[in-house]
């Protein structure tokens, strides 16, 4: 099940433009990346390795905002991206495209902080959106409650795009996180995948109302739709 | 001549036969025609209603007759008389000022406005009248009226003529006095003021900004949208990039910040809170002396420059702790 669309228009802004910046930025580097002969080497360098973070060593904060944009290949960077796109969007909206930065950043930073304390001996940098993106979803859980966006679904390899409820899509990625998480936690399991890294950045989610627009966070205020 | 003496001769009869009011009004015909009939004036000076009246038919017999000891002696004591009625005037215009400003004290607002504006329309209520109208009175035509009496016995009173000043300029600006109502959650009157704006020749431009701006304040009164207050506006945005800073310092600092703590960058979060206020408060259209005071802003909701000027202050305030500390994470990674 993938995210196609979010189907509501804007309220404040004709176009969510720091969406679109994040896209193409996250999109060139995947590109500088395949370019290089030794990738690895970037990803060490410029990932984020919660290790090396407890012992004050490697690139610290600077590989914190550098892993957000780094990732393992086109598919990882293209499902990433479209979350982005679709949940992004509206959130953009309702901050303004300065703030949003600012929130997407904290969630990042977030997600990293979460890992680092959840999980201090890991030595494999973690890389990709998703801990940024999660914080994203997690926004617009609290601000669009309502919210319906089109999804793609193969049922017996026959492609549908029904229109559901955001809230139940949201539900179903957080959940499909908590158990390999707690797996990681109680049982030091191994997963090529940040789950840490997506709770933390859903945890951040609760900031969103240091950005809001004043006028959003006043509908938010008067239970009508931000 | 003939019309004015048989004129004089009526209201003669009239006066003596206790006809007051027809005597009065011969008399005015008579003095219409003559203004130079003492006679004429005389009587008016004790037939009209008003005391000052009768004092004004006093003087112009002394003018026509400078002798007159009669109307001089009548003159002096209707002049005493005014004199008593003004004392008379002025202490029960005290009076309701002082339980006015008693009211005032109590919270009861409005009926001390109502004692205040009686007391001013028949008497100066004196420098405390004109403060409290000038306080309580939401009307702001009356504020500044109120303000200019205050200001004529307290020349000196600079906080007055700053007041004085930002109201004047908030009359002939409807649009700026529209965004202070906004602010403070009146929107009727908001909408009010910008109708006002509407009217003041201005571009086609503008003028579509104005309207986008009534239709924007009338779909937020149809939704009934709750006023959030400027104060809680500019706490709530300016915690974002302090709390930006403090992540990325927690990761700097290995997570556990007292450790080995560096006291240079938490020092440097104190930078960020102060750099995010200032980016908050310009971005709030929020009133506030420090606008008058920084800016000689008689608004005091920020022009445009101050507004900017305070915007990349509060940016530098806020990138410069960043730098730095993307700086020593830079010098971690290729030097150490």
């Amino acid at each position: 099940m993938l995210p196609l669309n979010d189907t509501e228009p804007n309220r404040y802004s004709r176009f969510s433009f720091m969406t679109l910046i994040l896209i193409l930025a996250n999109t060139a580097i995947l590109f500088w990346e395949l370019s290089l002969p030794d990738d690895w080497g970037v990803i060490y360098t410029f990932g984020s390795t919660p290790s090396l973070q407890w012992a004050r060593q490697g690139a610290g904060i600077i590989s914190t905002i550098t892993s957000m944009f780094l990732h393992g290949g086109m598919f990882h960077l293209v499902s990433n991206m479209l979350f982005l796109w679709v949940f992004g969007r509206r959130v953009e909206d309702a901050c303004g495209p300065i703030r949003f930065l600012l929130f997407y950043l904290l969630a990042g930073t977030s997600s990293d902080l979460i890992t680092a304390l959840v999980l201090p001996g890991q030595d494999i940098p973690g890389i990709g959106a998703s801990g940024a993106i999660f914080g994203v979803m997690g926004a617009y859980l609290l601000l669009f409650p309502e919210g319906h966006i089109r999804t793609l679904w193969f049922l017996y390899l026959i492609p549908t795009w029904p229109r559901i409820r955001a809230v139940w899509f949201i539900f179903y990625y957080l959940a499909i996180q908590i158990i390999p998480a707690m797996n990681i936690y109680l049982h030091g399991a191994d997963y090529s995948i940040g789950y840490w890294a997506h709770l933390g950045g859903f945890i951040s989610c609760f900031s969103i109302f240091l950005f809001l627009r004043p006028e959003a966070f006043a509908r938010y205020m008067s239970n009508v739709g931000v | 001549m003939k019309r004015e003496e048989a004129l004089l001769q009526q209201a003669l009869t009239a006066a003596r036969s206790k006809h007051e009011l027809t005597a009065r009004d011969l008399f005015l015909e008579v003095v219409e025609i003559d203004p130079q009939n003492e006679l004429a004036w005389m009587w008016l000076s004790g037939l009209l209603d008003d005391l000052d009246d009768c004092i004004q038919a006093c003087e112009r017999v002394l003018e026509i007759n400078p002798h007159n000891g009669q109307i001089r002696q009548y003159l002096a004591q209707l002049q005493e008389k005014k004199q008593k009625q003004l004392a008379g005037q002025r202490q029960a215009a005290e009076k309701q000022v002082r339980s006015a400003i008693e009211l005032a004290k109590a919270g009861e607002h409005e009926t001390a406005l109502g004692l205040v504006r009686e007391a001013a329309q028949t008497h100066d209520p004196g420098l405390e009248g004109w403060r409290l109208l000038a306080e309580v009175s939401p009307d702001m035509e009356e504020q500044i009226h109120a303000l200019k009496n205050v200001l004529a016995v307290t020349p000196q009173d600079a906080s007055v003529r700053e007041r004085l000043g930002r109201l004047s300029h908030l009359q002939r600006n409807p649009q700026e006095l529209a965004a202070i109502y906004e602010e403070q959650g009146n929107i009727e009157k908001a909408i009010e003021q910008y109708y006002r704006a509407l009217m003041q020749p201005q571009l086609k431009k503008q003028w579509r900004g104005i309207d986008r701006k009534i239709v924007r304040l009338k779909m937020r009164q149809a939704e009934n949208i709750a006023h959030v207050s400027p104060r809680m506006s500019i706490a709530r945005l300016a915690a974002g990039p302090p709390l930006l800073f403090f992540f990325m310092l927690l990761i700097h600092e290995g997570i556990n910040p007292l450790a080995d703590p560096e006291p240079i960058f938490w020092l440097e979060f104190l930078v960020t809170v102060t750099g995010g206020f200032l980016i908050a408060f310009a971005a709030i259209r929020a009133h506030h002396r420090i606008w008058y005071l920084l800016f000689k802003d008689v608004s005091t909701s920020g022009t445009p420059l101050a507004r900017t000027m305070m915007a990349i202050t509060g940016w530098m305030l806020v990138l410069l702790p960043f730098l730095h500390l993307f700086y020593a994470a830079f010098q971690r990674l290729f030097f150490q």
